[in-house]
């Protein structure tokens, strides 16, 4: 009999690491001090892949956003910091959901194609979210940015919490 | 088709904290960049937040390549999965229910996709059949949202069994004991008569056949004397097969149970001796209970096949039912025909089992038992319990049972060793 390998599935393993990777280089690219710390958040990302543990994921990816924070935080410029959050969240992503497919699937079965609709899905919404937010940014350069951006964080809060 | 409601898969956990983080560090330090940050957060969030589970409405057909296999056959199965509703399924994940009696060989019978309505989604998984009906439970389908945050379970049925007959071959004479009817068979008895085998000889009476006339002895001393032969009788046997739940031992996983064993056994014995003319019947001891009264001719053959196959007593997982061992016992002797001898296929797991066979050799049904070897000696408690089991199996030899101890080889040898032993 053909037993369940519960672990998280190659692919969803390659498009994690890939894009913990990005996230990685977009952080270290600005500030090293930041990718060092998101390298770190990779490791743990892909020791929980290993051992298909989500709370070692949700660490792994927690201190991966804490490098592009921390790069946020030292005045990078704004799209390299969006670039490596938003790769960071995809990760992390990727590999819960992998992890959970195993889970549920196991290794050996066909999971591509579900696994890269949901990929896709969040890679679109993200971009969609990077665009408003950068162009917000961008149109308001000449006057008040700050204020303009957080004005639209305080909107978009309120905006999801009357969709509940 | 059964609908459970979603439950939040807690999947985007966390994401929240993310957005709060950046806005946090953002706003006493006045930068753009982690103001954008906190925005990605909260767009995931509302992502999370839109749109829920949706109700799978999925249509399934599961089709196999032969739905009556022979044992050991491999047998494909497809399974189609239609979405038969009007809202694409983003993340669908399939698990289909294999009957527990089944091992699938080749591929999985699991598949994860995506469908839009009126799409299909094909997978396709190959199982070795095993001797019995095998029902598939319903398919369950795990559905989530683009997002994942929430999930919810659907169970789609479709009514597929794939039953496999066992073939019955005959692979060897199963010897009886001397217990028969008074009709004609191959048994050879104690009773003088026609047969083939010297018995005796005895004063000519008036009516012995001619031929059995011993002419030698008349020619030499001038006296009529007839010859005596063993008469040839056939006999009913009963097939008794343990099925409690202590029968159920196997060395490891891939092995047959000690119960698979004995019932493929039964099947080879029932086609042995119904083309030998004797009268079989066959009976289980175990919580389900199953008896075919001792007949013979090509319908008794074709009913016992059956049974075999699919009859829940023999089962290849143990019953749930509770057992009640002397009711049950009390039953079966009800039962038995008088002249009845029984041969019991168990493999002595157990104390009980080996004193209702004393007790069954006691009331007179000449008891034969065979016994399929489950134990192995990796570790001391499995050594102690073969020695366990060799210990009954002499005390039942020394009440003069007739013990065949079946072990690796095939049956059909280890008669062969054990007639060769057994002197009438």
């Amino acid at each position: 009999m053909t037993e369940i390998t519960r672990e998280p599935s190659r692919f969803g393993v390659a498009v994690a690491a890939g894009l913990a990777l990005l996230s990685v280089a977009a952080t270290a690219v600005v500030v090293p001090a930041g990718g060092a710390v998101a390298g770190l958040g990779l490791v743990v990302l892909l020791a929980g892949l290993a051992v298909a543990s989500r709370r070692l994921i949700t660490n792994g990816g927690g201190v991966l956003l804490l490098g592009a924070l921390y790069a946020g935080y030292t005045g990078a410029p704004p799209l390299l910091v969006l670039v490596g959050a938003l790769t960071g969240v995809l990760a992390w992503d990727a590999a819960s959901n992998a992890v959970s497919v195993g889970e549920q699937l196991g290794k050996e079965t066909d999971t591509t194609r579900g696994e890269i609709v949901h990929v896709v899905s969040s890679v679109l919404v993200g971009s969609l979210a990077v665009a408003v937010g950068y162009a917000v940014y961008l149109a308001a350069a000449g006057g008040q940015p700050i204020a303009s951006v957080f004005l639209l964080v305080v909107g978009a809060v309120a905006l999801i919490n009357a969709l509940r | 088709m059964s609908y459970v409601d979603a439950v939040d898969t807690e999947h985007w956990a966390g994401i929240g904290a993310l957005a709060f983080a950046a806005f946090a560090l953002g706003l006493p330090f006045q930068r753009p960049g982690l103001f954008l940050v906190a925005l990605v957060g909260v767009g995931f969030a509302a992502y999370a937040r839109f749109g829920d589970a949706p109700a799978a409405d999925l249509t399934l057909d599961r089709e196999l390549s032969d739905p009556s296999p022979s044992p050991d056959d491999e047998v494909t199965v497809t399974v189609t999965v239609e979405n038969a509703g009007s809202s694409t399924i983003p993340d669908l994940r399939l698990v289909d229910g294999v009957p527990p009696g089944l091992s699938v060989t080749d591929g999985t019978a699991r598949l994860g996709t995506a469908l839009r309505p009126g799409k299909r989604a094909t997978f396709s998984y190959t199982v070795t059949a095993t001797r019995g009906a095998h029902d598939w439970a319903p398919l369950t389908a795990i559905v989530r949202n683009a997002s994942g945050s929430r999930e919810r379970r659907v169970e789609v049925d479709h009514e597929t069994t794939l039953r496999c007959l066992p073939t019955l071959e005959a692979s060897s004479d199963l010897p009886l004991r001397g217990l028969t009817t008074p009709y004609s068979g191959r048994v050879a008895t104690d009773v003088a008569g026609s047969g083939l085998e010297f018995h005796s000889t005895r004063e000519y009476r008036r009516g012995d056949p001619l031929s059995r006339v011993d002419w030698n002895r008349y020619a030499r001393s001038g006296e009529l004397s007839t010859v005596s032969f063993r008469e040839e009788r056939a006999a009913t046997v009963v097939l008794l097969i343990d099925s409690r739940e202590a029968a159920y031992r196997a060395p490891d996983e891939e092995t047959p149970n000690a119960v698979e064993r004995s019932v493929e056994a039964a099947g080879e014995a029932f086609s042995a001796l119904l083309s030998t003319g004797d009268r079989v019947g066959i009976a289980s001891y175990g919580p389900e209970a199953c008896w075919l009264a001792p007949t013979t001719g090509e319908q008794h053959r074709a009913t016992a096949r059956r049974l075999l196959a699919d009859h829940p007593a023999f089962s290849v997982s143990p019953s749930e039912e509770p057992f009640y061992p002397s009711i049950a016992l009390r039953r079966l002797r009800r039962r038995l025909p008088a002249d009845a001898q029984i041969v019991l296929f168990s493999p002595v797991t157990d104390d009980y089992i080996a004193t209702v066979a004393e007790r069954l050799d006691a009331y007179g049904h000449q008891l034969t038992l065979i016994s399929p070897d489950p134990t192995v000696d990796d570790t001391a408690t499995h050594r102690l319990a073969r020695l366990e089991r060799d210990t009954r199996l002499r005390r039942l030899r020394s009440h003069g049972i007739r013990v065949i101890d079946w072990g690796e080889r095939p049956l059909a040898v280890e008669l062969a060793r054990a007639t060769r032993r057994w002197s009438r």
